[in-house]
């Protein structure tokens, strides 16, 4: 179910507790608990940025996952970003969810990172503009994920 | 002797033996496998640290980042609390205009005593600039400067102000500093950078002021650089002075990685003149030498830098052709090789065992006279045949047991006119302290996606390099064409839409939105600038089956609506846009792709290195014993009158980006009547003091 607002943007992908060798070893010092990570896209004129984050989500044995979408865009390279233009928090239908999967543990490719920066980020930016529905753009962000 | 040897087998080897064992169980330690939530655990504190927070403008984001967090304090430990308050991007300088930025948070738990646990917030946002990060001097400056090659000192501040000092037998106690003033980004037109530096001691004096500027490109040629700039100096030669007054203007450039040679090339060149004076008698001139004279001359530059993981390689090479006549006919021409290589083998944590090494030669030939002091004069100073930039190409013999030009003794007199050196220093790291916290280096998670954002970093730039390949540009030359096509398909169903209202709405509904649809993706094609189109092309095409817009017109307007109305209009128009979509695929599955692949790779292969460096070897404090060995020929001269050895060791402290100083003595082991037994060399190079 996709939903939009402006709020600032996050993004989690939790890692594995028990993971890797630190839990192998003595106890140690630090226990990583969670990694954020947002893609940072920036278009070759500088004009553009699109932040692509994927959070996941664990509550028993289902799995979700959100796709957090912000488009900015800025006049000329001198300006600020300042605030996104739109702001796309997209549920991803369960059927994706080994593609959400993969792309954040391996990163995006080169499809998905065109996708993001075009047609995706287009479509948010029709939806801002009330060109096209939310639920529309929603399903072009989500289609990232589909692209090899 | 053997005494003296063992101890400094101590100094390198047991601090290193000692924090290898440190990975022993301690009170409060935690596991990441521990159920803090579910246990009942609460919250004793919480904190957010970021390597670069000692640059003052991420201190302050640090410091509201802090704030933020501190509510949960005192609270019990619930993981959607602790794991969401933080947005990383917001500690990245703004405007950033990288296209490789790194944005990472990091939450950690320490001190898991008494069901309490402090909450650590490890922030990491880098943007690396990926074609500069590949130079020899960048690679320098990660260890140095990690901020710089990060990204992340590109704040407001525009003065900055580095003061130095050092001690020379030459030039005796020595102060200065540069002064430093960068207009805000794209403000400043074709300047970006003001500098005004100085150095004066009893015995000798530099004063120089530059100007410059620099432009990326998103062609071959990745970035230009200009320079302006005037210097005043005048230091002692043995019994002598020399004195230089000239004004340079220089262009250099560097060109992306080259695939097959799997390094970025740069060249440039410069036009000076002046006057270079000395006080030489004239008995010991040399000949078709001048004591002064007025001059002129042109520079040319060219060479390669490679990186590799623990690897850094520079090749130059320098011609000068200078003029000492008013009629501006060729009085000189000299030549400079100069290959470096600094060699770096990390082991334990943050620790590591480098090797730099470094040989230059120089020779000059003498169709005219050359005023003396453009001629080689060795000591323990580096001068670079391209003044005040940071491409480096030494063009003096460097040996660090004789004083700043006293290797000057030739059998022709005084000032040599050829000259090879070889330099070598090795060091080890021994005492540290990470910049980066090895819990936080040596967590798998945080591996992978680091790996994670350097391949999605990599098709950023790999798009770029598809959107040059000649078939995509056939592609998307297309857009226009299609952009009319589209419309007039467009006009032609609206004609035939009123020609029968109330019909076949919904396959007019479909065929309407499938245009509209098309149009908004061509036309945002056309909107990109060249290097963003990809994914607005690609998503016309069946490359994107996804999308496949205009495949999608066909199926709705003339397989769906069109076998219904039988209009020849439509039929017509539809045709149109269909020759030009078959042009497009034929033109766009044609395109090669593994040659952008090979160029984006090349390009990325230096951010990884940096990122590397950055993650894995920068200290924020160090203390590395050095050991040299330098060996210098000047000549005209026999092996006896003009090669010299250099032997020595010291020791090497750096507060990153604050302070960094070298101390050492270099023994001269064959040294002539007069002298000395070596030389002290003592640097110490103090950051911008507004920091």
């Amino acid at each position: 179910m996709p939903k939009a607002s402006k709020k600032a943007a996050r993004k989690t992908t939790k890692i594995s507790r028990a993971a890797g060798p630190m839990a192998l070893a003595a106890a140690p010092k630090r226990a990583v608990i969670a990694i954020k990570v947002h893609f940072v896209l920036n278009t070759r004129n500088g004009l553009r940025r699109v932040i692509f984050g994927l959070e996941k989500d664990t509550e028993g044995d289902i799995t979700k996952w959100i796709i957090n979408f912000q488009l900015f865009e800025r006049a000329n390279k001198t300006d600020d970003f300042g605030d996104a233009i739109i702001t796309l928090d997209v549920e991803v239908d369960t059927e994706l969810n080994q593609k959400a999967e993969t792309a954040a543990h391996d990163g995006l490719t080169t499809g998905q990172a065109g996708h993001a920066l075009g047609p995706a980020a287009d479509d948010a930016k029709a939806a801002a503009n009330g060109e096209i529905g939310e639920d529309e753009a929603s399903g072009t962000v989500q289609d990232t994920l589909r692209k090899k | 002797m053997r005494k003296l040897l063992n101890f400094a087998l101590a100094l390198v080897v047991c601090p290193a033996l000692a924090g290898q064992q440190k990975a022993v169980v301690t009170a409060g330690s935690c596991s990441s496998a521990t159920h803090f939530e579910a246990e009942g655990y609460t919250i004793r504190s919480v904190r957010v640290e970021d390597p670069f927070s000692f640059i003052p403008w991420i201190g302050a984001k640090v410091h509201e980042a802090q704030t933020a967090v501190a509510g949960l304090s005192g609270k019990p430990f619930r993981m959607d609390d602790v794991t969401k308050p933080l947005n990383s991007s917001a500690f990245l300088p703004d405007p950033s205009d990288q296209r490789v930025q790194l944005d990472l948070i990091v939450v950690s738990l320490e001190n898991c005593d008494d069901k309490k646990v402090d909450v650590v917030y490890w922030v990491v946002s880098s943007q690396i600039a990926p074609v500069l990060s590949a130079t020899f001097e960048a690679g320098a400056k990660e260890t140095t400067m990690p901020e710089s090659s990060a990204g992340v000192d590109a704040a407001g501040k525009r003065l900055r102000i580095f003061p130095a000092a050092g001690y020379d037998a030459t030039d005796r106690l020595f102060g200065g500093g540069t002064l430093d003033y960068r207009p805000a980004k794209g403000r400043g037109g074709l300047v970006d950078h003001l500098g005004i530096a100085g150095l004066g001691s009893t015995s000798m004096h530099t004063v120089s002021a530059n100007l410059s500027g620099s432009r990326d490109a998103n062609d071959w040629l990745a970035h230009a650089q200009w320079q302006l700039d005037y210097t005043n100096r005048s230091e002692p030669a043995d019994a002598t002075l020399l004195s230089q007054g000239r004004l340079v203007g220089q262009f250099s450039a560097m060109t992306r990685p080259l695939v097959k040679l799997g390094a970025p090339l740069r060249f440039g060149a410069s036009l000076e003149g002046g006057n270079l004076q000395s006080n030489v008698a004239a008995a010991d001139l040399g000949p078709d030498t001048l004591a002064s004279s007025g001059y002129g001359s042109a520079k040319m530059f060219a060479g390669g830098s490679w990186r590799s993981l623990n690897n850094r390689l520079s090749a130059s090479y320098g011609a000068e052709i200078g003029s000492s006549n008013a009629n501006f006919s060729v009085s000189w021409v000299k030549q400079i090789v100069d290959i470096a290589d600094d060699w770096t083998l990390p082991f334990g944590d943050h620790r590591s065992v480098g090797l730099e090494s470094r040989f230059t030669g120089g020779w000059i030939q003498l169709p005219g006279a050359i005023p003396e002091a453009a001629k080689f004069f060795g000591g323990n100073r580096e001068f670079s045949l391209i003044p005040g930039s940071d491409w480096v190409v030494r063009s003096n013999p460097f040996i660090r047991s004789i004083p700043a030009n006293r290797l000057a003794q030739t059998d022709a007199g005084f000032g040599g006119t050829n000259f090879v050196c070889l330099n070598l220093t090795a060091s080890v790291v021994t005492w540290r302290f990470p910049l980066v916290p090895s819990e936080v280096t040596s967590d798998p998670g945080f591996a992978e996606l680091l790996d994670s954002q350097m391949k999605s970093a990599t098709s950023i730039v790999r798009t770029g390099y598809l959107t040059k390949e000649e078939h995509f540009q056939a592609a998307a030359a297309q857009l226009d064409s299609v952009k009319s096509s589209l419309a007039a398909l467009s006009d032609a169903v609206t004609d035939a839409q009123k020609s029968r209202p109330g019909q076949f709405t919904q396959l007019f509904t479909a065929c309407t939105s499938a245009i509209k649809t098309a149009s908004r993706r061509t036309q945002a094609a056309l909107a990109a600038s060249e290097g963003d189109k990809y994914g607005s092309v690609a998503a016309l095409l069946s490359a994107d089956p996804m999308e496949d817009r205009l495949h999608k017109v066909q199926q709705a307007c003339v397989a769906g609506l069109n076998a219904e109305l039988h209009d020849d209009n439509i039929a017509a128009r539809a045709a149109a846009l269909e020759s030009l979509h078959t042009e497009m695929e034929r033109s766009f599955a044609a395109i090669n792709e593994s040659t952008a692949s090979a160029q984006a790779d090349a390009e990325m292969k230096y951010v990884k290195t940096t990122m590397n460096t950055l993650m894995h070897q920068v200290n924020l404090f160090s203390i590395s014993p050095v050991a040299i060995f330098d060996v210098a020929h000047l000549g005209p001269a026999n092996s006896a009158l003009g090669t010299r050895y250099a032997v020595g060791g010291g020791v090497r402290a750096g507060l990153v980006s604050h302070v960094e100083f070298t101390l050492g003595y270099a023994a001269n082991p064959k040294r002539l009547p007069g002298e000395g037994k070596g030389a002290l060399f003592f640097g110490m190079q103090l950051k911008d003091v507004f920091e």
